[in-house]
Parts: C-alpha cells; sequence; structure tokens
C-alpha cells in the first residue's frame, strides 16, 4: 500500500526491499515495515509548520536542539502600546555575533516608529528595522532548525506562523594559506579554503563572468555539509554538468567529511586504482579546468576542489606547464612521461633482466651486475620487494610523523639503511639505485592520488615479471592498458585523447603548443562555445 | 547518459579505429614465421608472389565491404536474417543464417586458438625456454578472455594504443635491409611453377586471414560509407609490412638460409644491436609481437563472442559467459597439436579454409541480396564528438 504513496527514486528501493522480503523469513518483514513507518513519521516531522504562539516555537525550537548550551534563544518585547513579543534563536559559536548585536538586536530595541495596527508589525519589522541584508522568510519548523544549524539567526514573532532568517554565518574560519601539495616555483601560492564561501570567493576573484554557474547541494543526512557545484554556462557541456548534479542528488549518506567521500560516491566505476577525478588545492587550476569546460565541485571543510570529468593524461600536468613557457612546458611533460614508466616499470626490468634474461644486456653489464650479486642470498624479487616495501614504509612514516621530523626518517632510512643493507651483503648495490629511481621518479608526478595508483600496481607488475619475465611485464602492462580504455570519466574515455585519437586534442597533451595556437578548447568534452581565441593574436 | 549517449555509444568506432582495428587483425597472424613459409613455397620469388596473394585477398576484403555497405550499420546476424529469411517465416533465417555462421564462428575460433599456440611455441623456444607451454599460454588466453569480455569499442581503442608499438618493426625493416641487405639475395625471379604458385598463395593466405572479422564490426562503424577506402589503405598497410619483411629476410639471408630458419623475421632483429643498452634486439621484437599477436586473437575472438550473443540474441549479460567458456576451448584447440610441425600443417590447411570460407559466404550473400534486393540503411547520423 505504502509503495505508491513515496516517490520513483524510492521505488528502486523498495523493489530491493522487496526482493528480500521475499527471501527473508517474517520477522525481518516486520522489522522492515516498522522501519519504513517510522521513516515516514520522520518526514511527518518536516511538514510541520510553524505555530503562531511564540512560546511553544521557542519551547521545541530549544527541544529539538536538546536544551544545549550554545543555543542562544531570546525574547524580548517590542515596541510601547503594542508589545509584540519577539523570539531570537541563534547559535553561540556559528552566528556572527556583533552582526546578531547591531544590525538585529539594537534596532529593534532602539526603534521608535511603530506601525498603528498588529498585523504590519511583520512588515515594519522585517522591512524597516532589521538591518542585516540576507533575509529570508520560511514557514516550516526544519526549514528554522536548519538555518541555525548553518549559523544563521532565526526571529520569530508572536501571532505570526512565519519566521525570519537572518544571514549572520560567521564561524571562525582558518586564513588563505599556501599551497603545500601542488606546488608551483611560478605562479599563484594560494591555496582553496576550508570554508566553502571563502574558496569560491578565490575561484570568482579570478574568474569574473557572470556565467559562472553554481549549484548548491546539502548533502549527508546528519552532517549536512555544503557542497557547490560550479561550471560556466555556454561552456561546459549542458548534458555532462546535469549527469553531475544528478548524482550528488542521489547521494544518500549521514556524514560527507571530505571531498573523498563525494568522489568515490560519485565516481563511474569503483573497481579501479586509477582514480577518475581529479582534487586539486589550487584555485588557479579550478579556473583553468572550469575554462576547459569541465565541472568543479566544492564541498565545505575541504580545502580542495574535485574537477568532473579527468583524464588520465591530466595527472600528469602541472599549473606551471601553463605557465612556462611552452618548450620548456613540453620538455618537463617528457621528463614526467619518463618518471611514470620508470616508477611503474624500472624494479620488474631489474627482475626480468636479472632473473631471466641476463643474455640480453651489454655482456660487460651483464658481468658487473652478475658480481655485485654474487654475495647476495636473496633472489632478485625478493630483494627488490624488501626493498620497495620498505621505502614504501619510509614513505607512509614520513608523512604520519609531526612536523620536522619527517625528512629526518627519510635521510636515516634512506641513506643509512640503504648502505648499511648493500655493505652487509643482504642486497646488491643495484637494488639500492633502481629503488631510489622509483622512489624519486613517482614524487615527479604533480598529482599525488595518481601517483599512489602507481605505486600499487609496480607492485603487480613486479610479481608478474618474476613469474615470466619481460613477457610477464608485457602482459601486465597489456591487463593495465585493457582496463583503462574501459574506464570512463563521467562519460569521457580515460585514455583520450589517445584512445580515441583525437588529432585536435593532441595539442595539450604531451606537448603544449604556444597559447597563441591553442585556438579551441579541448573537444574531449564538448564544449558548447569551443573557441578559445577569437580573432588573432600577433 | 541518456538514450541518445548510449545510440553514440553503440555505433562508435570512428574510421581511424576501424582502420587500426582492422590492421591489428590482421598483422600478427603469421608475421614471424611468413618468410619461411613462403620462401620454402616459391624461393626468390616471393616478392611478386606475395603480391598476387595480396592482391587475392583485397579483392575478397572488397567483396565483403561491397555486402557489408549494402547493410550499413547492422550486425551480421541482422543482415543475415534479411537476406536469407523470409518475412512470414523467420525461422527459416534464422536457421539458415546460423548454419552460415558456424564455418565462420568455428574459423576465428580456430585462427584465435591457432595465434595462441604459435605464440605460445615462439615465447616458450625463445625467451622463455623452461617454463613450461601451458604456463605461458594460459596468461595470454585469461588475457584473450578478458578482451572477450569487453566491448568491441573498448577494444578498438586498445587497438587505437597499442597502434603505435606496430609501427616500430618498419624502422627496423629499413635499418637491416640497408646495412644487411645484398642484391644477389633476392634475385633471380621468375622461377616458379603453377603448383608452386597457387602453394605459395594459400601459405600466405594464412598470414592474411583475420579480415573476416569486419563482418562483425562493421555493424559499429560510425561511417560505413568510407569503409571501402579504411578497408583498403588498412589491408595496404598490413600488406607492405608483410611484404617488407619478406623481402628484408630474403635481401639479408637469401632464400637458402631462410627456408631453414625458424623465425627468420626474428634472425633478421638479432643482428641488430643498439650497442650501449641492448645486446640482442630480437627479445624487443618478440615483446612488441606479444601486443600484435595478443591483439590479433583478442579481436578475432570478441568477433566470436560479438557474433554468438547478436545471432543467439543474448543480451549483455551473457556475453561474459560466452567469452570465459570459450576461453576453454580456445585452450583446447591449441593445446591440441604435439609438434610445431604439426602446427605449420595445421596453417596451411587454416590458411586454404579460411580463404575458401571467407570467398564463398560473402559471394554467396551479396548475390542473393542482389538478386532478393535486400537493403539497409543507415540508422546513426555520425555526431560531432566521436567517442
Amino acid at each position: 500500500m505504502w509503495k505508491v504513496k513515496t516517490g520513483d527514486a524510492d521505488m528502486a528501493n523498495d523493489g530491493k526491499n522487496f526482493r528480500i522480503l521475499k527471501t527473508k523469513n517474517k520477522l525481518r518483514k516486520q522489522q522492515l515495515l516498522e522501519k519504513h513507518y517510522q521513516q515516514q513519521l520522520e518526514e511527518h516531522v518536516e511538514d510541520v509548520k510553524l505555530s503562531t504562539d511564540l512560546k511553544v516555537e521557542m519551547e521545541a525550537l530549544k527541544k529539538s536542539f536538546g536544551e544545549s548550551g550554545d543555543l542562544i534563544a531570546r525574547t524580548m518585547d517590542w515596541g510601547g502600546t503594542l508589545q509584540q513579543e519577539i523570539g531570537i534563536v541563534y547559535l553561540d559559536e556559528l552566528a556572527n555575533k556583533d552582526l546578531v548585536q547591531n544590525f538585529v538586536i539594537r534596532p529593534l530595541l532602539q526603534n521608535e516608529s511603530e506601525p498603528q495596527n498588529k498585523g504590519d508589525i511583520w512588515e515594519e519589522i522585517t522591512k524597516n528595522i532589521v538591518e542585516a541584508g540576507e533575509i529570508k522568510e520560511i514557514t516550516h519548523f526544519k526549514e528554522a532548525v536548519d538555518a541555525i544549524l548553518m549559523g544563521d539567526t532565526v526571529l520569530l514573532m508572536d501571532g505570526f506562523d512565519k519566521g525570519l532568517v537572518i544571514g549572520s554565518k560567521g564561524w571562525v574560519a582558518k586564513g588563505i594559506s599556501n599551497t603545500r601539495a601542488e606546488s608551483v616555483i611560478r605562479g599563484s601560492q594560494e591555496a582553496l579554503n576550508e570554508t566553502i564561501c571563502i574558496s569560491l570567493s578565490m575561484i570568482r576573484r579570478r574568474l569574473k563572468d557572470p556565467q559562472l554557474r553554481i549549484k548548491s547541494f546539502t548533502v549527508g543526512e546528519r552532517t549536512k555539509t555544503g557542497v557547490m557545484v560550479l561550471h560556466i554556462e555556454g561552456v561546459a557541456d549542458d548534458e555532462m554538468v546535469n549527469e553531475v548534479n544528478k548524482r550528488i542528488e542521489a547521494i544518500k549518506i549521514d556524514g560527507i567529511l571530505e571531498s573523498g567521500y563525494i568522489e568515490e560516491l560519485i565516481q563511474d566505476q569503483i573497481w579501479t586504482p586509477f582514480p577518475l577525478m581529479q582534487n586539486t588545492e589550487r584555485p588557479d587550476a579550478v579556473v583553468a579546468h572550469l575554462l576547459e569546460g569541465k565541472v568543479a565541485i566544492l564541498v565545505d571543510g575541504t580545502p580542495h576542489a574535485l574537477i568532473a570529468p579527468s583524464i588520465f593524461t591530466q595527472f600528469y600536468n602541472s599549473p606551471e606547464d601553463y605557465y612556462e613557457r611552452y618548450l620548456i612546458a613540453t620538455f618537463l611533460r617528457i621528463i614526467r612521461l619518463i618518471s611514470l614508466f620508470i616508477a611503474l616499470l624500472l624494479p620488474s626490468l631489474y627482475i626480468a633482466f636479472a632473473t631471466f634474461h641476463p643474455e640480453m644486456l651489454p655482456s660487460k653489464f651483464a658481468i658487473a651486475m652478475a658480481a655485485a650479486r654474487a654475495i647476495v642470498p636473496f633472489s632478485p624479487f625478493f630483494e627488490a620487494i624488501a626493498m620497495e616495501v620498505s621505502v614504501e614504509i619510509l614513505r607512509e612514516a614520513s608523512i604520519r610523523l609531526p612536523g620536522p621530523m619527517g625528512p629526518t626518517i627519510g635521510i636515516v632510512g634512506g641513506l643509512v639503511i640503504g648502505n648499511a643493507a648493500v655493505s652487509a651483503g643482504l642486497v646488491s648495490p643495484a637494488v639500492v639505485i633502481v629503488v631510489g629511481l622509483t622512489t624519486i621518479s613517482s614524487y615527479a608526478n604533480p598529482n599525488f592520488n595518481a601517483a599512489i595508483s602507481v605505486r600499487l600496481l609496480r607492485f603487480i607488475v613486479m610479481a608478474s615479471a618474476a613469474t615470466y619475465g619481460l613477457y610477464g611485464i608485457m602482459l601486465s602492462i597489456m591487463l593495465i592498458l585493457l582496463h583503462m580504455v574501459q574506464l570512463r570519466s563521467f562519460n569521457v574515455p580515460y585514455m583520450a585523447p589517445y584512445a580515441p585519437l583525437d588529432l585536435q586534442d593532441l595539442k595539450d597533451s604531451i606537448i603544449r603548443v604556444p597559447w597563441k595556437w591553442m585556438k579551441t578548447r579541448p573537444v574531449l568534452y564538448s564544449p558548447d562555445d569551443v573557441e578559445r581565441e577569437r580573432g588573432e593574436n600577433s | 547518459m541518456g538514450q541518445n549517449t548510449r545510440e553514440s555509444q553503440k555505433y562508435s568506432i570512428s574510421s581511424y579505429q576501424s582502420f587500426v582495428l582492422l590492421f591489428s587483425t590482421i598483422f600478427g597472424a603469421g608475421v614471424l614465421d611468413l618468410p619461411r613459409n613462403i620462401t620454402d613455397d616459391v624461393g626468390n620469388d616471393t616478392i611478386w608472389v606475395l603480391i598476387i596473394a595480396g592482391l587475392l585477398v583485397w579483392c575478397i576484403l572488397m567483396l565483403i565491404t561491397v555486402l557489408i555497405q549494402r547493410f550499413p550499420q547492422e550486425s551480421i546476424a541482422e543482415y543475415l536474417i534479411k537476406i536469407l529469411g523470409s518475412k512470414r517465416f523467420v525461422w527459416i533465417g534464422r536457421i539458415l543464417s546460423v548454419l552460415l555462421l558456424i564455418p565462420i564462428a568455428g574459423a576465428w575460433l580456430a585462427g584465435s586458438a591457432m595465434i595462441t599456440r604459435t605464440f605460445g611455441e615462439t615465447v616458450h623456444i625463445m625467451i622463455l625456454t623452461e617454463t613450461p607451454l601451458l604456463a605461458i599460454m594460459v596468461p595470454f588466453v585469461l588475457l584473450v578472455c578478458l578482451a572477450g569480455c569487453s566491448q568491441i569499442s573498448v577494444l578498438a581503442k586498445f587497438s587505437e594504443l597499442l597502434f603505435p608499438l606496430s609501427l616500430i618493426p618498419i624502422g627496423m625493416i629499413i635499418f637491416s635491409t640497408l646495412i644487411h641487405g645484398r642484391l644477389l639475395n633476392v634475385l633471380p625471379l621468375m622461377g616458379v611453377s603453377w603448383e608452386q604458385l597457387i602453394s605459395g598463395v594459400l601459405t600466405s593466405a594464412y598470414a592474411f586471414t583475420g579480415y573476416t572479422v569486419v563482418l562483425v564490426f562493421s555493424g559499429f562503424y560510425q561511417q560505413p560509407k568510407k569503409a571501402l577506402k579504411v578497408h583498403s589503405l588498412a589491408f595496404g598497410f598490413t600488406f607492405l609490412l608483410y611484404w617488407g619483411l619478406c623481402v628484408n629476410t630474403l635481401a639479408v639471408f637469401g632464400p637458402e638460409e631462410v627456408t631453414k630458419m625458424m623465425w627468420p623475421v626474428l634472425e633478421a632483429a638479432k643482428i641488430l644491436q643498439i650497442p650501449v643498452l641492448i645486446e640482442r634486439m630480437e627479445s624487443i621484437i618478440l615483446l612488441l609481437w606479444v601486443s600484435t599477436a595478443f591483439t590479433s586473437a583478442a579481436n578475432l575472438y570478441v568477433a566470436f563472442v560479438e557474433m554468438v550473443c547478436g545471432s543467439l540474441k543474448w543480451t549483455e549479460r551473457w556475453r561474459k559467459g560466452v567469452a570465459i567458456l570459450f576461453s576453454f576451448v580456445i585452450l583446447g584447440i591449441a593445446l591440441y597439436p604435439d609438434r610445431i610441425q604439426e602446427i605449420w600443417a595445421f596453417q596451411k590447411w587454416y590458411g586454404a579454409i579460411a580463404l575458401g570460407i571467407a570467398i564463398c559466404i560473402p559471394l554467396l550473400l551479396l548475390m542473393i541480396a542482389l538478386i532478393r534486393k535486400q537493403k539497409g540503411e543507415i540508422k546513426y547520423a555520425k555526431k560531432t564528438s566521436s567517442h
């Protein structure tokens, strides 16, 4: 019976529930039904309208916050003759107290004009007396609670079945800090902020385009985290923007503490080691992506913006590539590509050559390697795996260690242990070089979350190299490629512009052509407005 | 991801992708031992016998292309029923089409298995001498099976990504021919009898097998009108590579030596080296060949799976099951021959039979279609973006 009442989205859930009902026993059925009625009851609470009795309302508000000590609920009498009772409710730590004091309470207490009859009081107060800029009328109880939780102030009056929300958000925010993970030599050093408004202001300041569209969501039933989806209308593809909005709306979770929650909940496929969305802490990078016709997602409490869709090559580009001259940028991108291959393959190549194919190496090199390995008791695979794992441990330790001790661990681990292991004859010097190069190469990646997936895959390639030598490496590379070509990020193929090949988009891939020639946006994201440069640059 | 995008995903193979798909399917099957096999038959005359074989195969390919262009963006199961069946008795068409599809499907499966086996043998003999043959073939078949589980568009993108790797042999051909080649080894020509000629053409037919996959792939083309050009280009490119490799090995070793070598192409690569880095190039070539062999086997297998699912009207859910089930069949066929000589004998037979299938079935279908005046239309025009 209740199936009919619920909306379309719930129908799917109900269908699932129904299937469970069929298979599980009757007790479970009863529990489910009970749960459902409970839900309906809660939904009903949302429909409660504000009543005209101020005392009841104030009590209800206090009660819904569990008589919490930080809820300021003050009542006062207004006007000389009319004696209108007014209630003001806000949360002590979230609202800007100066604002509430100076622009709400003081004007109320110092009022001079007074309307003739009681019916005009609402008009008078909301239009003339309250001096705050952002006001909104509400009629439901739940709206009042939500507004208070956001840091706004709610003003209620006796005899009126509505309330006034006065924008007074003013919580403590961190100042703008420097970039930490994506540092550049040239270019802005500002990083996005944990407070969503500050982040947004940084983006707006860089992109003074009225076409910048911001859609706000509240995600998380309990945390009620603010999420904003940014795109430039007329540039970003509408279908894609709708897809992003749709997926965010569909999220059902109790709390969002970091953008990672959103990322994992909305990405196309979870069974992949590769990141399908980029996160960046740089406002300039966000603007650059928006200008390419992508969508940025800001999450309150997270100093990172998510970029959707994201393709593989994007993770190997740094914002600096666009600030440096194009030749330098291209050179740096080639270096990064080489470092990607070293980070992924070098230990496996070492294993393959040392175990299976010493004959492929030039003879002098092969002899030197064999001589160094002569006293090592372990197989090349074990040697390499042991060293790689210890480097991973060192890396993790140096990140988790508080402040200045991090680098110390790196030096102690890298130099001292490596050196000692070589002189003790436990590992060959070649493996130390290999592991060192691999580690440094994986740091050359501008994006941490892409680098970490390569670190993970490295172990798989190493294992297959130990079983099948070069053939194993080739097989695992093909496995990885086969996986990568079927990935999609918001319907954009992950390996584009290489597969499917798009000659036009190759202008910003391994090479970066001069800005003069970058006349169009990447067609990959099917932007509405393709032209980036109108007219000729001299 | 509305209905529209799903449609566009269905007809998602661009012209370039169809080029790469066809190229990577043909190139790879017999590349390593083609020079030996054909030189064995016709000696020095390889140079022009191969051209004749190429022309013959090109004609067949054009025949198939004309057929599939009559029914653009239709899967083989769809147009077969159109050609063979009548509106009143749909089941006649279905039964006849399944009967006609069985030999094609069998040829693809066997082709895939044969590539697996020759590949396994080569890796076993050249680089992993102590690894058992089965252990080499199993991961290869697993990978082929994994590819079989995915859509054709995925395979198209995969072949696209690996395409540059197959260009590396071109450089090798040019270098090694210029450095080590002798004109004396290639001459004299025209010393071949009619029987030898036919035998040589049939031998080289094996190297070119795989072009019949366009029967299935064409159903996904964005621009079926360009197919004639694209197929010719892809085939021409493959043919040039094959021809270059044959001339190269002949010029370097001469016919007597080539016939005594197992894999003349690898032997030719052995002579080359990058002084400081790699001493023996043949392992590198062999590794590149892993990718070309894999794309050939995988494309054949994907075509097979697609055809099975399409003609039996099975949905996407069944694709994985079919792919997994028949990968055992591949492994079984691949394990069947005892010795490598047996495989070579198989290859010759397979080449001849596949050639027969490739001529007869499309010709028959095209004739019936012409007589019955059956024709298809383009259902979906190309969108601006190509993914």
